[in-house]
């Protein structure tokens, strides 16, 4: 039984470097969002030869809301996970305690061997809870993942949009800038995809 | 293991004292469990932290069916004193909790539910066990804002939380044997852990008006027969609630 407390305390330290990820993905999404609305005005400042860039600005800006939208949806769960794995420690912890008591006596023993196999069952309960809820984060960081990639592709757009513009300098400044910060999005998740995979395991 | 040792019986009205275990690791404080016991009906005074379980629990079982304990009595909320909560209601959801209606809320952050709670208001309340009828003797203050005892009349048995309690060696006798050296390993505790003289004043004057043969502490040794009346003038003298400035005895 140690060893699955071992195993919730090391799941806690997970959830908590999880949330360290999904708040990266927040500022970087939200920085994306501000970039994204000053490439709208820079590009309306440039004229018509920029409304190319301009429209793919507009994108890139719904789907930073989207990501947004995305990550307040992963840390709700991510709250949920961090409850059962507290509940898992806990749990573990008078576990622990009533095995401990069970080996100091036969009467003991007898009387809490029932105890004993009802706190197994809900070990097991529990840990399928986790299980649940890891494989439905995965499904959202796989969700947030697709959207980073569109934006990605977006990003690239900007930038041919930028090279046709005539304020080309302004526009490739900013089409860099975003391209940037978005290359700020996909490790955290990647980092919090392979973090649930541990703890699933 | 701890040491059962059966202080009052008569049929199968029981106090068992559940104390001094040689194991016990030196960093946590020693305890005593009081089991009362009518019949197939136990209730556990102030049942202990959850990491002395093992030790109170496998004694309990060694010497009467655990299963047999349908209330506890919480004194006060101190860790030391109800932390083990979550395990005995693992043991047995039905088990029932006394405390202060002043705990009630803090309580269950060691366990239970609002259905544990029995809440006991401040000016005391009758506990019924079997055919045992028993008061919970207000003691506020003494050493917790919400603090109760447990007055056994038939028994003429007080159990008395940390009133009386005295830090003793883990092969100490169960029994108070020499009150004056006795008195002299209760008396920092007293004045460092009783926070208010009128508070204690009012115990004193209504414990005195108790008919006690017994007034068992949770830490430390039983006084009895006469010892009883001297820790209550005892107590009654001291000067309680000092920390950091000298005392006026």
């Amino acid at each position: 039984m140690p060893e699955r407390n071992s195993s919730a305390a090391a799941a806690l330290a997970r959830v908590v470097l999880i949330n360290e990820d999904i708040k990266q993905v927040v500022r970087s999404a939200f920085a994306i969002n501000l970039m994204a609305l000053n490439a709208i005005l820079v590009a309306r400042r440039a004229g018509t030869a920029a409304a190319g860039f301009g429209v793919v600005a507009g994108e890139m800006r719904e789907l930073s809301t989207s990501l947004e939208g995305c990550m307040a949806g992963l840390r709700r769960l991510s709250d949920d996970l961090l409850a059962s794995v507290t509940r898992a420690m806990r749990h573990g912890r008078v576990e622990r305690i009533l095995i401990r008591s069970a080996g100091l006596g036969e009467a003991a023993r007898i009387h809490l061997d029932p105890v004993l196999q009802r706190s197994g069952g809900r070990a097991r309960a529990i840990a399928r809870e986790i299980d649940g809820q890891c494989a439905h984060l995965l499904e959202d960081v796989e969700s947030a993942v697709r959207i980073s990639r569109m934006a990605d592709s977006l990003a690239h757009m900007a930038k041919i949009e930028a090279s046709w513009s005539s304020d080309r300098a302004g526009l490739a400044t900013v089409s860099d800038e975003l391209a940037q910060s978005l290359r700020g999005i996909l490790p955290p998740l990647q980092a919090l995809s392979a973090k649930l995979r541990e703890i699933r395991q | 293991m701890k040491a059962a040792r059966t202080i009052y019986q008569n049929g199968g009205h029981r106090w068992i004292v559940i104390t001094r275990d040689p194991a016990r690791p030196d960093y946590l404080i020693d305890t005593n469990e009081y089991l009362i016991t009518d019949g197939e009906r136990s209730l556990l005074c102030d049942p202990g932290g959850s990491e002395i379980f093992p030790a109170v629990f496998a004694t309990i079982s060694s010497e009467c069916n655990p299963r047999d304990i349908v209330s506890v009595f919480s004194s006060h909320q101190d860790p030391d004193i109800i932390s083990s909560l979550a395990l005995w209601l693992e043991f047995n959801p039905d088990i029932r909790c006394y405390a202060s209606w002043l705990w009630t809320g803090f309580i269950p952050h060691f366990g239970g539910t609002r259905e544990t709670f029995i809440s006991i208001p401040d000016e005391g309340m009758p506990i019924e066990l079997g055919r045992l009828e028993m008061d919970a003797v207000p003691a506020h203050y003494l050493h917790s804002s919400g603090n109760f005892h447990l007055h056994d009349p038939a028994a003429r048995i007080l159990f008395s939380g940390d009133v009386g309690a005295a830090l003793l060696p883990a092969d100490a006798d169960i029994f108070v044997t020499d009150f004056d050296r006795h008195i002299r390993q209760a008396d920092a505790f007293h004045r460092r852990w009783m926070g208010s003289n009128e508070a204690k004043r009012d115990w004193c004057e209504r414990a005195a008006r108790l008919e006690i043969d017994m007034l068992c502490p949770q830490h430390g040794a039983i006084y009895q027969g006469q010892d009883v009346q001297r820790f209550i003038n005892w107590f009654d003298e001291l000067h309680v609630g000092v920390v950091g400035r000298p005392s006026k005895d």
